[in-house]
């Protein structure tokens, strides 16, 4: 039994019996199997009822049925076999301190922007709030005028224990606050500086254990940190009981390959590729080359569309991932509207987890498109998709700052952070958005390696 | 396997196999066992046949226990408050406010006055080292003219912990534990609980930040042993100084009461520790609350005595020192004799660290600044007794008795490592605890 407490036992978040059971069952179905008689039997089961909850969880298919037709491996040597030759482009050096001081402040921005409504808040709900405080279109931080708890609950923020509710809202930012989006692309950025481009996956693992508390860890983070002090080895840490292991996560760790690949987004999906696979398997690894190559094309793409033909080069065509985004960018072609379109993802996931890597690479896909290259139509439309607010919109806020640049970004998003950013990695706790930036830049190299 | 580099392996600091087994030897032979046989096998085994050193971890555990063991060795609550001394009544501190900043204060530039020694330097050699600059005994910062060899410090070296080099105090996981158990106490209350402390490590300090039996414990805790094995289980650690140097702040909040802070630290002190690990916690938090009340440092010992299982092996440390003391010996006397009584010993163990702390404390004669020279110049863990060394002083001398020149290259400020906390000013932690102190006794 793990040491969380018991509302999280509930959740079925963790590596407990329910969770594990509760959340393989729905991997499977997403692979494509029928489970419907393993649901059957998990409904007649209380959460507490560990070893027929584990009896069915290690019954279930842990692979793709045979007859997918989707690409599912997750070994390195698999994934670039099925990819279209590389392409580089150069990008502009003159702008280039300026497209990546942008995507840093930018990740920042849309990481505060999408906090207050990341928990427990669907797309409606926040709609409707939003509407109330004239808040439509999104155009600035969201604005909750009362902190105190009772008009934050009243206001549908219950989470003030675990959500610095005032510290995100508009008109009280100072900084940016601590969340593990940020802490993982300030990791990364240690992690390429200190062991290079060539880093390991056993690095990643040093690093985690050395800079990360357990419990600022979640789902397929968390089940991998367990796992590699249960010694269990290392090319099974991301598969071994994770069920969450194509959800979001490693996405989220994924924007700093691409400042450091501007414009080269093979090499940035590949370098994404040894920390994606601590903890991820197939969809989620290919989210994470894809974000990574995303972020890169953001450097030197005429267009969001540009930039995302240039970033699904870098992921198996024939994936699930793959269709998804594919699916966004039919819809934006055939002149659909955002809320169509996000409608569209819902319809075709139903039941899948709001943390995701596939549904939210759908609404961060449109975001781009329809947030048309404008920096604040992008962030709003990534938090507005009500899926995981925090961490699509950190991505979408980077993807938008390097295609703009910082200079561009209008000043009302950055200047509540007053250049700084918080974060639980051990020994960075209080960082310079410009120091990261310009150490984010010496890393550069826009030669082939 | 675990996620550690070869040379931290070797270290066997950890519960690596290896680890395991030179740790758990050295424990059984300092609970009277007789390991001769078992050491001699260790030495025909390849230290990379994992299960060969496994199979001889477990013969270790197995060994019995010496039939006529004279020592109280319990780690059960209710065995030891039955084993402990009747003790002095409680007394209520005079000047509250300012010994308790003293506290604070003291702990902070005692873990800065060990740093530079940390890992490496010896008694013997702290001390050519400060002769040779004509600065010994140690009552300051230490010092490091340009040129000096680095050679001669511990592993963190010289930056932002010599005179004249320190800018605010920087982190370090004596006080981070300080800190947190402010933290603890603040949010559980002082009927905290063992789980509670789990669960505020493993969400407040990476794995890798911990060492010893807290690395062991919270890996334990991973691992999903129940809580009550998690202190013992591949634990050879058990009795070293972790738990002691979390005990400060329980003295903190129970100043002058010395049996109520020794008891309140034992529920943090079991989650990781056992038998004098757990009183080695206990003793110190008595210990530190007793210098908020205490009228000599003889006094402060002899009334933390009364919180130690008086048959055990850290009671008759202490009492040792105590008797070497009253005979007129010399600090350098009563350190070499306590050389001799432990050679094998880890230089973190909680024992000849307490013994250490003890001389300290009565060697410095109530002087802050010596106090804190003697603790770090005793060449064991210097920064972990140097700050409970600077704790008691401070409480005892209070903050209007400090040193300026030691408390000002502080700003007031501490950077923790706690995950959630950061940084923060020494006066405020000092308020928050005197705001629970007065709490409590209401």
């Amino acid at each position: 039994m793990e040491y969380i407490d018991e509302f999280e036992r509930r959740f079925g978040i963790s590596q407990e019996p329910f969770g594990l059971a509760l959340n393989e069952l729905q991997q499977a179905a997403e692979s494509g199997h029928d489970v419907s008689a393993e649901r059957e039997r998990f409904a007649e089961l209380d959460y507490t009822d560990e070893p027929a909850l584990l009896e069915l969880y290690e019954a279930l298919p842990r692979t793709p049925p045979q007859t997918s037709p989707f690409f599912e491996a997750s070994a390195l040597v698999d994934i670039l076999a099925v990819l279209p030759p590389p392409s580089r482009r150069a990008p502009d050096p003159q702008r280039l301190a300026d497209r990546i001081r942008g995507a840093w402040h930018g990740r920042v921005v849309g990481n505060m922007l999408g906090k207050p409504v990341e928990l427990g808040w669907d797309r409606e709900q926040t709609e409707r709030y939003l509407r109330s405080q004239g808040a439509l279109p999104l155009t600035d931080y969201i604005p909750i005028p009362d902190v105190s708890v009772t008009a934050l609950h009243a206001s549908g923020f219950l989470l003030d224990s675990v959500v610095p509710y005032a510290a995100v809202s508009r008109g009280r930012i100072d900084g940016g606050v601590r969340d593990d989006d940020i802490d993982y692309t300030i990791l990364g950025l240690h992690l390429v500086e200190t062991y290079g481009p060539a880093y390991r996956t056993f690095d990643v693992a040093y690093e985690w254990l050395h800079r990360l508390p357990l419990y600022q860890t979640y789902t397929a983070e968390r089940a991998a940190y367990n796992n590699l002090v249960r010694e269990v080895p290392l090319d099974e840490v991301g598969e071994h009981r994770n069920p969450f292991r194509e959800w979001i996560g490693a996405l989220i760790r994924a924007d700093v390959f691409g400042y450091v690949r501007p414009g080269d987004p093979r090499a940035a999906a590949t370098m994404a590729y040894n920390d994606a696979v601590l903890s991820h398997r197939a969809n989620g690894i290919y989210g994470a080359m894809w974000a990574a190559a995303l972020i890169s094309s953001a450097f030197v793409a005429d267009s969001p569309d540009d930039a995302l033909a240039l970033s699904l080069a870098q992921i198996p065509p024939t994936s699930r991932l793959a269709a998804e985004i594919e699916t966004v960018r039919a819809d934006h072609r055939a002149g659909l509207s955002w809320e169509e379109s996000i409608r569209g993802i819902d319809e075709r996931h139903p039941g899948m987890s709001w943390v995701h890597t596939i549904n939210n690479a759908g609404a961060l896909t449109a975001a781009l498109l329809w947030g048309d290259g404008d920096f604040t139509r992008t962030v709003g439309l990534a938090v507005l998709a009500g899926l995981d607010t925090d961490s699509i919109g950190a991505t979408a806020g980077s993807w938008a700052g390097a295609f703009v640049g910082y200079d561009a970004i209008e000043r009302h998003w950055v200047e509540p952070l007053h250049g700084r950013t918080r974060s639980a990695l051990f020994g960075f706790d209080d960082v310079d958005l410009d120091d990261l930036a310009a150490r984010t830049h010496r890393l550069v190299r826009t030669d082939r390696d | 396997m675990e996620y550690i580099p070869d040379d931290q392996k070797q270290a066997g600091l950890t519960q690596e196999p290896w680890g395991l087994v030179i740790g758990e030897l050295d424990q059984a032979e300092e609970t009277g066992r007789d390991v001769s046989a078992l050491r001699a096998t260790l030495s025909g085994i390849d230290p990379d046949d994992e299960s060969r050193l496994l199979e001889l971890y477990e013969q270790i555990l197995a060994l019995p226990a010496p039939p006529d063991w004279p020592y109280f060795e319990s780690s059960d609550l209710s065995d030891i408050t039955a084993a402990l001394p009747d003790a002095a009544p409680a007394s209520a501190p005079t000047e509250l406010d300012d010994r308790m900043l003293g506290a604070w204060t003291g702990r902070v530039i005692g873990n800065m006055m060990g740093k530079p020694f940390e890992i490496g330097p010896t008694r013997t050699s702290i001390r050519s080292y400060l002769e040779a600059l004509g600065r010994y005994p140690l009552t300051g910062y230490v010092p490091f003219p340009d040129g000096s060899d680095r050679g001669q410090l511990g592993m963190w070296g010289y930056e932002s912990v010599t005179e004249g080099r320190i800018d605010g105090a920087i982190r370090d996981d004596d006080v981070d534990y300080t800190v947190l158990g402010l933290h603890l106490l603040e949010t559980y209350g002082v009927g905290y609980t063992t789980r509670d402390v789990a669960f505020e490590w493993l969400s407040r300090f990476p794995a890798y930040q911990v060492f010893t039996a807290e690395r062991n414990a919270y890996q334990n805790l991973i691992r999903e042993v129940p809580l009550v094995d998690v202190g013992e289980y591949r634990n050879p650690f058990r009795e070293w100084i972790g738990a002691l140097i979390r005990a400060d702040v329980f003295g903190y909040i129970y100043a002058g009461r010395n049996r109520e802070a020794a008891l309140a630290a034992y529920e943090d002190a079991r989650l990781s520790h056992r038998a004098n690990g757990v009183y080695g916690e206990m003793w110190a938090a008595a210990l530190v609350s007793s210098a908020f009340t205490a009228t000599t440092p003889e006094q402060s010992i002899v009334d933390s005595l009364a919180h130690v299982p008086s048959e055990s092996r850290l009671a008759e440390e202490i009492r040792t020192v105590l008797e070497t003391y009253r005979t007129g010996a010399t600090w350098e006397t009563a350190l070499d004799e306590l050389a001799a009584r432990h050679p094998r010993m880890s230089w973190v163990h909680t024992i000849n660290n307490a013994g250490a702390l003890t001389a300290a404390i009565l060697w410095g004669e109530g002087d802050f600044a010596r106090t804190v020279g003697l603790a770090v110049g005793a060449g064991l863990d210097t920064d972990s007794i140097g700050a409970t060394a600077g704790s008691w002083a401070g409480a005892f001398v209070g903050h209007s008795g400090l040193p300026s020149s030691l408390v000002e290259p502080l700003r007031d400020s501490y950077r923790s490592g706690v995950f959630g906390i950061g940084d923060v000013r020494i006066s405020d932690l000092s308020a928050r605890t005197v705001d629970l102190a007065r709490a409590i006794a209401h």
